[in-house]
């Protein structure tokens, strides 16, 4: 992305970044509320409440399928519009895509949103869908797996995934969801952000006016400091699933609480070329690993921000779960060297796309978001974001990270 | 081949795609050999022999993508290469050079990673090993595993005979040799046939002539579509594998089916899947409570159409009996009449949004070269002429072939 966003403020907190674009056919709005999988404790009032895992997914699709036009896929859909919703561990949004009448659009997206209709009755409504997508996600490995780390590293945390289980769902009630929306779904608590081919004053007038419209409960919450010791008390777990080959993952919990939000935001590019240098297919432990036959085919790494916690997993299908396992733990406790022609080559491959990518809206949205919510930045990553990169503050930063508490997840076929 | 080099110029993105296309002739004795190609060209070559060389020389070229696939296109297969460079005229680095980057391109294309005309037999067993995995993956996937079982039950004609599905046991069978002599054959002495979107000058096709002259030209079966004669009897199948989830699938035949079929397939297609109407979702999911997805999906060559419902176990019976009623209220006139209108509107705002996709570009010029599909334009002009009685009369040719339902038997 090589463009600059514009930004906004409501007097009623509200706040709006523009990306405006000429030279694009569409308009994409995301509405996007700051409660997201988990945020299970919060305070209110000087009270203390504890809401169950998948709370915010259940409000997604009431507030998606339940609000005054009905359900937003049906009645966007008629209008030639795409839309869709989303929770994540941090946010829930909302958006619309639309070549055309895309005032109207925001006006809709708000308004349904922002002016709840929701009864009882609707909420029980939806649970059969949930339950649905509750199984559908049991049968991925990958899901799987992140729920067996998440589960068994985040001591303290109740988050498990954005879903929750069948259970967890059941017992939401009424009550629940109407506390957590209007606590919650209130503008010091949203982000707009809106991309594409508009006028920004025009648009911006737009939405002044259709909040002048709305009222709402504000209140003041915070979401509970909840400690996260560094220790787990589990180092293994094995799934049973139907699984082409056994499936092999580790993951550790790393201590961030020593780095701003800002300083996670450049260190999450030294993350990601530390992870492909060391196990993407261009790495000597891959090249070891295909030639003693312990893989067949590449790794996959992955890491998550859970407040001052990191968890990275690495794993793979493999033909030997242990060495697998002893391998990759072998590179990162003992931190081999560093590649510093290689390094160069990754920042100007990441230079390289980020000017040429042509990513959509869609993707521009997701960046922003993430920057929002894992490291506190409403900015978009930016060639001069790698410009400040450099090889000594690499070395220096992995050589800080201490692999010391890990979990190992295997998953075997079904006999 | 005339018009072998094919280029839409545009400035209105930041790279450049290349699709490098290779057809050949179907045949089933070389159903396999595709498949293994895929694992060993693309990601090494004999000037850069290791992922590491190779991936930093994509770099160093400007290269941002690179892929190698196999599809079928009627009674060929296509081998491709999926380039994307980065368009200079953004990116602004004083060492890029389309012809040094093009060179290197084909390099990679024409020499792999080989010697004295056979792959490496360790990257050979690599590449097998990578091969059954995946058609194993395919059979503990769900979704992937219903879609197989469905095919296998649908395809009385043997259409499919080429789906490395029914070849497992041939891998083992395929020397080093033999395939790099297909690879030979195939790709190593042939031109193919290129199709480019981005911001390119006359300049490429002088570069491509330098690069290819000496190339044989390519040899393509021209496409046509191949219907399956009349459904005999309604063919089913239910089995129970330990998912959480369970599916169902219906497949349509259409009956005397046609190339002026085709838009009206997509229309149903769109009718019962696109968000305009989403008929599968309202019934189902909306007032039937019963999926928390359901799609369909069509096949233009063979005419016929899938429709998929991911289901709980309980609810199985009363969703075969939700989608047939749902394929009754279709030949409502009110009900369909609305429903087409609709579809013509999504169609006029997929033209405008389709303009800020490269990839729809792409589709659209590989597509009227092989004469697949019309122009978006062009078949959007189409979906505007269908009329509620066509899609009646087509309706009525809709012929129900299978019905597949695969039980999970996991417990809540």
């Amino acid at each position: 992305m090589n463009k600059k966003i514009i930004s906004k403020i409501l007097d009623n907190g509200l706040q709006i970044y523009f990306y405006p674009d000429s030279t694009k056919h569409s308009v994409f709005m995301d509405f996007i509320v700051l409660y997201g999988a988990f945020h299970s404790d919060f305070t209110v009032n000087n009270k203390n409440y504890h809401m169950n895992n998948g709370m915010a997914h259940l409000i997604e699709h009431l507030l998606f399928e339940k609000n005054q036009y009905g359900n937003f896929a049906n009645f966007f859909g008629n209008l030639g519009m795409k839309t869709n919703a989303t929770t994540s561990t941090y946010m829930t949004d909302f958006f619309v895509d639309t070549v055309e009448d895309a005032e109207k659009a925001l006006e809709y997206l708000i308004k349904g949103i922002s002016k709840p209709v929701f009864t009882k009755e609707d909420i029980e409504e939806i649970k059969p869908a949930i339950y649905q997508e509750i199984r559908m996600r049991n049968d991925e490995i990958g899901r799987s797996v992140y729920k067996s780390h998440t589960k068994n590293m985040l001591l303290n945390y109740s988050y498990i995934d954005g879903l929750g289980t069948k259970k967890n769902v059941e017992d939401i009630t009424y009550e629940q969801v109407k506390l957590c929306y209007d606590i919650f779904y209130q503008p010091k608590n949203e982000i707009l952000f809106i991309a594409g081919n508009f006028d920004v004053d025009k648009i911006f007038l737009k939405i002044k006016k259709i909040y002048e419209t709305l009222s709402f409960k504000m209140s003041n919450f915070s979401y509970l400091k909840i400690e996260e010791p560094l220790s787990i008390k589990k180092r293994f777990q094995e799934i049973v699933m139907p699984t082409p080959k056994e499936y092999a993952c580790v993951c550790y919990k790393l201590d961030f609480s020593s780095y701003s939000r800002e300083q996670r935001r450049m260190l999450s590019y030294y993350l990601g070329f530390f992870l492909g240098e060391n196990f993407s297919i261009v790495s000597s432990l891959y090249k070891k690993l295909i030639k003693e036959k312990i893989i067949e085919s590449p790794l996959s790494c992955n890491f998550n921000f859970f407040e001052d916690i990191l968890l990275i997993s690495i794993g793979g299908f493999t033909n030997n779960r242990k060495i697998l396992v002893k391998n990759i733990r072998n590179v990162l406790e003992n931190k081999p060297a560093f590649n510093e022609k290689l390094f160069y080559l990754d920042l100007k491959s990441e230079k390289m796309k980020t000017l040429c990518s042509d990513v959509s809206f869609y993707s521009i949205s997701r960046n922003l978001k993430e920057n929002i919510s894992y490291f506190n930045s409403p900015c978009l990553d930016s060639v001069e974001d790698l410009q400040s990169l450099n090889f000594r503050d690499f070395q220096k930063f992995i050589k800080d990270l201490n692999f010391k508490e890990y979990f190992v997840t295997t998953v075997t076929d079904v006999k | 081949m005339k018009n072998e080099i094919n280029i839409y110029k545009t400035k209105n993105f930041h790279k450049i795609v290349l699709d490098i296309v290779f057809p050949c002739v179907r045949k089933e004795n070389y159903s396999i050999y595709g498949n293994l190609l895929i694992r060993l060209l693309s990601k090494k070559s004999n000037k850069y022999p290791t992922e590491e060389m190779f991936s930093n020389a994509l770099i160093e070229n400007y290269v941002m993508g690179f892929s190698f696939s196999k599809s079928i296109c009627g009674e060929n297969w296509f081998y491709t290469f999926h380039v994307v460079l980065a368009d200079n005229s953004i990116l602004k680095e004083k060492e890029y050079n389309y012809e040094k980057t093009l060179q290197f391109v084909f390099d990679s294309i024409y020499n792999p990673f080989a010697l004295d005309n056979s792959f490496y037999a360790s990257e050979m067993e690599i590449a097998k090993k990578q091969l059954s995995n995946y058609i194993e993956s395919g059979y503990k996937n769900i979704k992937h595993y219903a879609s197989i079982r469905t095919d296998e039950i649908l395809d009385d004609e043997n259409y499919f005979f080429d789906s490395p599905f029914y070849h497992k046991e041939d891998i083992e069978n395929i020397t080093e040799q033999e395939l790099f002599s297909y690879f030979k054959e195939v790709i190593y002495k042939k031109r193919p046939l290129l199709f480019i979107v981005g911001n390119v000058d006359s300049n490429f096709v002088n570069i491509f002539e330098k690069i290819l002259s000496k190339k044989e030209e390519n040899f393509l079966i021209p496409y046509t579509i191949k219907p399956y004669p009349k459904v005999k009897k309604i063919k089913t199948l239910e089995e129970v594998k330990e998912y959480n989830q369970s599916i169902v699938k219906f497949v349509y035949k259409i009956q005397n089916f046609h190339q002026e079929d085709i838009v009206k397939l997509n229309v149903l297609n769109f009718i019962l899947n696109s968000q305009s109407s989403r008929v599968l979702h309202e019934f189902l999911r909306i007032r039937e409570k019963l999926v928390y997805t359901a799609g369909s999906s069509f096949s233009a060559r063979y005419g016929l159409l899938y429709i998929t419902a991911q289901i709980y176990k309980e609810q199985h019976l009363k969703t075969i009996e939700t989608i047939k009623d749902i394929m009754k209220i279709l030949n409502d006139k009110d009900f369909l009449k609305e429903k087409l209108e609709k579809v013509k509107l999504r169609k006029r705002i997929n033209l405008e949004r389709q303009k800020d996709d490269i990839f729809c570009y792409l589709e659209d010029l590989k597509g009227t070269f092989f004469k697949i599909h019309d122009t978006f334009v062009e078949e959007y002009k189409n979906v505007k002429k269908i009329t509620v009685e066509n899609m009646l009369a087509f309706l009525k040719r809709l012929q129900l072939d299978t019905i597949y339902y695969l039980e999970g038997s996991k417990d809540e």
